[in-house]
């Protein structure tokens, strides 16, 4: 059973507007690494903030665990059951990397004694040091940053992880160390992990490509088809 | 809880931010306490003041209503003088409404004019200091007044010590024999002594004459103006004044046809029961056109003016202050949001929803207000009293020198003024006056220790309370305008 549902999702960003996604259907499980390939403007980043209920459908929409994402509470859907990366980190400037994790654990109201510990721990787990861990998360390297931002997503055990460009600003060894981590929650921790990539290597290395084709030129309803 | 947290954390991660927002609070939350502790002093000290005043009241005639309020026509002065003489209450009225609960004493006096055979009168220009402007007599008009007072405390002049006796005695009080005191003025003018007698007539039929005995002769001690101003019986001042008991002089009005006007002074415990007497005279059939009037509150209330005109200033600074503070904060919050859009758009993405992060922010501005007004109250409440009093000499010595600038008041209470004409000399007075019982300004500036007290606290509160609304209004509204897809899609 699928543990998120695209259905017949349509989306334009001004009503009558040119639809950058138009009757899609998908469908999505855990324990997966899914990777949403097309050309820039395609609408992938789109379709990732629909995911991440940043945004509403025009028409149709997502369920996740058979609950239709835009009719609950939204803030608590992506504090509790999506992990965003951004292409940008969006991490908070002011925070120190520590501060940035037991914020996003604090937003889900996880209940642990010792919050920092755990932060701490996935951090390090991620790769950072103990040096860095205190630092304002501007003075990081951007693959820092970009650890940073997956130890926030993960901290409080999502069941779907969304990427969009994660390795776009970083070097080949980072890009690797990045994916292994991927790997780690779709296969060891059962996640359920939707990149968004031009990364030839990481939609090698997903179990599932979808591409999205430039709907411009569509007329009729679009399934998208898993590409193995 | 953690919101809380993040709030105050978030205040020491923007030092910079939070500092100016502190600073702009801290000069708001000061320059309220001033202004409010100068409000608090002035009506403290109005109520005190009032609290040890001994006020005494009198019925007077309101000429506007007596003559008819609705005339366009302009009455004659014969015709004031009729509707006056109509309007005089008589000394039975008088004492029917000093049984009242209210009044704590009553007394009063009657003034009469006369001419006198063998005497000459004092004129202003032998230095006796006769002043009188021009308005009603209700009376005839004669070279000499003739005051008889009901009791010796009617006789306010001596018991407050503007004259006192300087040779042989005062008259028996309630005596109905024709005795008198003259003024030395008087007495060195027509060289009088005591036990001489002196022949009066009446202004009006010079062939009805009485005698009284001079058993004595007192002089003005206090200063004129106190003389004139203490008080509606007043009259030592004038030197052709001749004192003596009231049932003397009315006698004399029997015998001689004088007419003779009676004025009544009530006595009041305190300030509530002074307000209280008019409605109850007018329960017990004081006609409406009667009102009560207190010199003794006008003196008070034209001495608390400097203070009154300092509140006044105090209560137009603070508003003053509170709109553009108000203002700035609304704008820096504005901006400060603004500025902070980025974070609201991060929150707001991975799962804050927006009445929290604008409870974060309101924390944010709650806490760093309320330290700012504590800071200000506090050094606000230290520096009240000295600002309170320097800006208090200072209104003094500026009303000091406008009243030098009139040349002082060129006034005296005659015994045929009316009321009005008391009224428009009064208007003329300086502010350097002194009611009964009640302190001198310069005692009210000593007396002014402690300006900031829990009300001021309570209102400096309210007025923090009001900012943080304003403010933290001003963050919700940004908070809640904000989309997070677009903070983040448009990130500069």
């Amino acid at each position: 059973m699928s543990l998120m549902k695209i259905d017949n999702m349509s989306f334009a960003y001004n009503t009558g507007g040119r639809k950058i996604l138009e009757h899609v259907n998908a469908e999505f499980e855990e324990g997966k690494i899914y990777a949403l390939v097309g050309r820039s403007g395609a609408g992938k980043t789109t379709l990732l903030s629909l995911l991440a209920a940043l945004t509403s459908p025009s028409e149709g929409s997502i369920y996740v665990n058979g609950k239709d994402i835009f009719k609950g509470d939204t803030y608590r859907y992506r504090s509790s059951d999506v992990g965003i990366v951004f292409q940008n980190y969006n991490l908070l400037p002011k925070m120190n990397a520590v501060e940035n994790v037991v914020l996003s654990m604090d937003i889900a109201g996880i209940d642990l004694p010792d919050k920092k510990k755990r932060a701490t721990e996935l951090l390090e787990s991620l790769g950072i040091a103990e040096y860095d861990l205190k630092r304002p998360v501007l003075q990081l390297s951007g693959g820092q940053q970009q650890r940073v931002a997956m130890a926030r997503a993960i901290s409080y055990e999502p069941p779907i992880l969304l990427a969009d460009e994660p390795t776009g600003n970083l070097d080949e060894k980072t890009e690797k160390e990045i994916m292994r981590i991927f790997d780690d929650m779709a296969h060891r921790a059962g996640k359920c992990v939707i990149i968004v990539t031009h990364s030839k290597q990481i939609a090698a290395m997903a179990d599932v490509k979808i591409a999205i084709e430039d709907l411009n030129n569509r007329e009729f309803q679009m399934n998208i088809p898993p590409v193995s | 809880m953690y919101i809380f947290r993040n709030a105050m954390a978030n205040i020491k991660r923007s030092k910079g931010r939070s500092v100016l927002f502190g600073i702009i609070v801290f000069i708001i939350a000061l320059s309220a306490c001033l202004a409010l502790s100068v409000r608090q002093a002035a009506e403290t000290t109005r109520a005190e003041g009032l609290k040890n005043l001994s006020i005494t009241g009198s019925i007077t005639l309101d000429m506007d209503k007596a003559i008819g309020e609705g005339s366009s026509k302009r009455p004659s002065k014969s015709e004031m003088k009729k509707n006056f003489q109509a309007g005089q209450l008589s000394l039975t009225e008088l004492k029917k409404y000093s049984k009242l609960s209210s009044v704590k004493s009553f007394y009063y006096t009657g003034t009469a004019s006369a001419n006198a055979a063998r005497i000459d009168a004092v004129s202003s220009s032998d230095g006796g200091g006769m002043m009188g402007g021009p308005g009603i007599r209700e009376q005839s008009s004669g070279d000499f007044t003739i005051t008889g007072y009901s009791s010796d405390e009617a006789m306010t002049q001596f018991s407050e010590g503007n004259a006192q006796i300087t040779k042989g005695k005062l008259f028996a009080e309630g005596t109905d024999e024709y005795t008198c005191v003259i003024s030395n003025t008087l007495a060195k003018y027509n060289d009088l002594s005591v036990g001489d007698t002196i022949k009066l007539t009446n202004p009006d039929d010079s062939g009805k004459t009485f005698k009284v005995r001079v058993v004595g002769i007192y002089k003005q001690t206090g200063s004129s103006q106190a003389g004139q101003q203490s008080g509606p019986h007043m009259t030592g001042s004038d030197p052709n004044n001749i004192l003596m008991s009231y049932n003397a002089l009315a006698g004399i009005a029997k015998n001689s046809d004088l007419d003779v006007y009676t004025r009544g002074t009530y006595s009041f415990a305190d300030y509530s029961s002074y307000q209280k007497f008019e409605s109850q005279a007018h329960k017990a059939g004081l006609d409406d056109k009667y009102t009560v009037e207190s010199q003794d509150i006008r003196n008070y209330e034209r001495q608390l003016a400097p203070l009154n005109n300092l509140s006044t200033y105090a209560w137009y600074f603070l508003m003053i202050m509170l709109v553009i503070g108000a203002a700035v904060l609304l704008i820096l919050t504005m901006f400060s949001i603004r500025e902070r859009k980025y974070e609201i758009g991060v929150l707001a993405a991975i799962g804050m929803n927006k009445n929290k992060t604008a409870r974060q922010f309101i924390y944010e501005i709650a806490a760093v207000s309320i330290v700012a007004i504590m800071l200000g109250g506090i050094i606000g409440s230290l520096t009240s009293v000295p600002v309170t009093n320097a800006l208090l000499s200072a209104t003094a010595g500026s009303a000091t020198e406008e009243s030098f600038d009139r040349g002082g008041p060129a006034n005296g209470e005659q015994p045929g003024q009316t009321p009005s004409d008391d009224e428009d000399q009064n208007d003329q007075s300086s502010s350097d006056v002194t009611a009964k019982g009640a302190p001198h300004m310069q005692d009210y500036i000593d007396s002014v220790t402690s300006a900031a007290n829990f009300t001021v606290t309570l209102k400096l509160m309210l007025i923090g309370l009001a900012l943080i609304a304003v403010s933290g209004g001003a963050a919700m509204a940004g908070v809640m305008k904000y989309d997070p897809l677009s903070i983040l899609t448009t990130r500069d």
